[in-house]
């Protein structure tokens, strides 16, 4: 691996301090599980880490009667063991429990599964200086696509792979953010940006930004909450496509809903569309059928990938039927 | 900041101080510095388990982690495992039962295997797939290893029951299936 340095802030304040002005000066390290494997794949080249677990406060999870906070350093496994976590947010305990390794989910944290880089090979592979990497064409558009994105692909095909950060959009979640100017909160889901937006990186953050903590309120989650994801091979694998559905119901009728598609475009897809016609239609098989229809519209398959519409449209009612069942 | 660090390492009950560039994994600060080869390199990369170690008893990926950061942590290699002369249960189970063939997977997956024992003594078939989902194996088609960690878990409770050997004659459900 390419030589570093590695800095210990002991503050929120002294990580900020610590970065530098571009990502080739400074990395923030959390887990490391995917910042060590870019290095060695020689896609990041930073000279010093900013270690973000000498922090202090950053691993805990606090339980009110508004909602949860979440530190930015909780790992996943300590997320999905959570009581209060398994109890009123089960449709991320569900994400998780798909997501990596055991060993992964140890060490691996939260803030790190929402700011991780994309899985596209040709990112990943260093004699290929496609478009993320500041070169000139995205190789995944006319060569091996079979895992990239159906929507959003005409920049850059690479999916987003974070198995989180969906299901936390559905949940409302807000994620504090600390910079040289102090704190800020945001919806997650503004904190995603799209290729048009900057092909270089998938999140708002500058390298001197960090995600401190994520909250989610308790009056934004309801037992009618799914997570449904399929794979190539059932354990330890990337999702190919995902769909999240959070439905507050009264009877047999949706009175808000919120949808997120992942894995299938370079952000976590939230589908207001989608989410009206269950207001409007109600979850009966009708509706149902319309929703599938409409889940595709706009999709722009690559020569490989036409198979992930079928799985947009299944995983999406197996969502639905598995959150209106509670 | 330094290129190099030193810290005294806690390795298998016992405290080994070593320099070691800061830029080193875990993974080659035990094989290279402490020279307990036991912990294999393979995809280096988070997706193979063979590197596996237990980091206060929980299972890590050492190729993905800092050796710099072990500081006031336990760490246990396949090398802690035996009990002064004796193999570990589940090492004596892998070697009955054939579990291992190139061996490249095994130390990762013991280390996996113990950490489950550890926090749960009776496991079924499906949490100890949960436990090995990310340890890869291209020898044996897992159902050896995990007929392994089944035996070894019921010698360490104490029971005297014969090994599954589904491996050898088939799951019992093919073969009521086939009367
Ligand atoms: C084989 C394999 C399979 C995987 N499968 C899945 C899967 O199915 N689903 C899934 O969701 N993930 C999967 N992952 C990814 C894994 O979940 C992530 O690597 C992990 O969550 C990242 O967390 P970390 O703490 O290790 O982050 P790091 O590696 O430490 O950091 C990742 C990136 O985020 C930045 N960063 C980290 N924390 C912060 C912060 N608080 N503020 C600002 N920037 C920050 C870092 O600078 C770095 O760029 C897989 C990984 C591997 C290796
Ligand atoms: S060598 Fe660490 S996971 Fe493969
Ligand atoms: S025994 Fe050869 S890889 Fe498992």
């Amino acid at each position: 691996m390419r030589r570093f340095q590695v800095a210990m802030p002991k503050s929120v304040p002294g990580a900020v301090a610590a970065s530098g002005d571009d990502f080739d000066e400074t990395k923030f390290l959390a887990g490391g599980t995917d910042l060590l494997a870019e290095i060695k794949d020689h896609t990041q080249f930073p000279d010093v880490l900013v270690n973000l677990k000498s922090i202090p406060g950053l691993k805990e999870i606090k339980v009110s009667d508004s909602g949860v906070e979440i530190g930015a350093l909780v790992t996943l496994s300590e997320l999905a063991s959570h009581k209060e976590i398994k109890r009123s947010w089960p449709a991320l305990v569900e994400a998780i429990g798909h997501a990596a390794s055991p060993q992964i989910r140890n060490v691996g944290t939260v803030g790190g599964n929402l700011c991780q880089r994309v899985r596209c090979w040709y990112y990943r592979h260093d004699e290929y200086p496609c478009l993320k990497k500041g070169g000139q064409i995205c190789y995944a558009q006319q060569g091996e696509n079979e895992y990239h994105s159906v929507f959003g692909n005409r920049i850059c095909a690479a999916p987003h792979p974070s198995s989180t950060a969906p299901v936390l959009i559905a949940y409302g979640a807000q994620v504090e953010i600390h910079g040289p100017e102090g704190a800020r909160t945001i919806d997650l889901e503004d904190f995603f940006h799209s290729p048009e937006d900057d092909v270089t990186q998938e999140n708002i953050l500058t390298s001197k930004e960090v995600v401190t903590k994520i909250t989610l309120d308790r009056a934004n989650t309801s037992k009618h909450s799914a997570y449904c994801e399929a794979r190539e091979r059932d354990a330890f694998d990337w999702s190919l496509c995902g769909a999240t559905v959070n439905l507050q119901m009264d009877g047999d009728s949706v009175k808000r809903a919120r949808v997120v598609l992942s894995a299938i475009a370079p952000t976590p897809v939230r589908r207001k569309d989608l989410e009206k016609v269950l207001v409007e239609s109600g979850v009966g098989s009708g509706a149902l059928e319309k929703i599938a229809k409409l889940s595709i519209r706009g999709a722009r398959p690559l020569e490989q990938n036409e198979y992930k519409l079928t799985l947009v449209k299944a995983m999406l009612k197996r969502a639905i039927l598995k959150a209106v069942k509670g | 900041m330094s290129n190099t660090t030193t810290l005294t390492l806690r390795i298998n009950d016992e405290d080994v101080t070593v320099a070691f560039p800061t830029h080193h994994t875990l993974l080659e600060v035990l094989r290279e510095e402490c020279r307990l080869t036991g912990t294999k390199h393979g995809c280096e990369l988070g997706e193979c388990g063979t590197c596996t170690v237990l980091v206060d008893g929980k299972p890590m990926l050492s190729c993905l982690v800092l050796a710099a950061e072990m500081d006031g942590h336990e760490i246990r290699t396949v090398e802690g495992m035996m009990i002064g002369n004796t193999l570990h249960p589940l090492q004596q189970a892998f070697a009955d039962l054939g579990a291992a063939q190139c061996g490249y997977c095994t130390p990762g997956i013991l280390m996996a295997a113990e950490a489950l024992l550890e926090a749960n003594p009776d496991p079924t078939r499906e949490q100890i797939q949960e436990a090995l989902a990310g340890n890869l194996c291209r020898c044996t088609g897992y159902i050896k290893i995990l007929e392994a960690v089944e035996w070894a878990a019921a010698t360490q409770r104490g029971e005297d029951t014969p090994p599954a050997k589904e491996s050898i004659y088939g799951s019992p459900h093919a073969a009521t299936k086939g009367e």
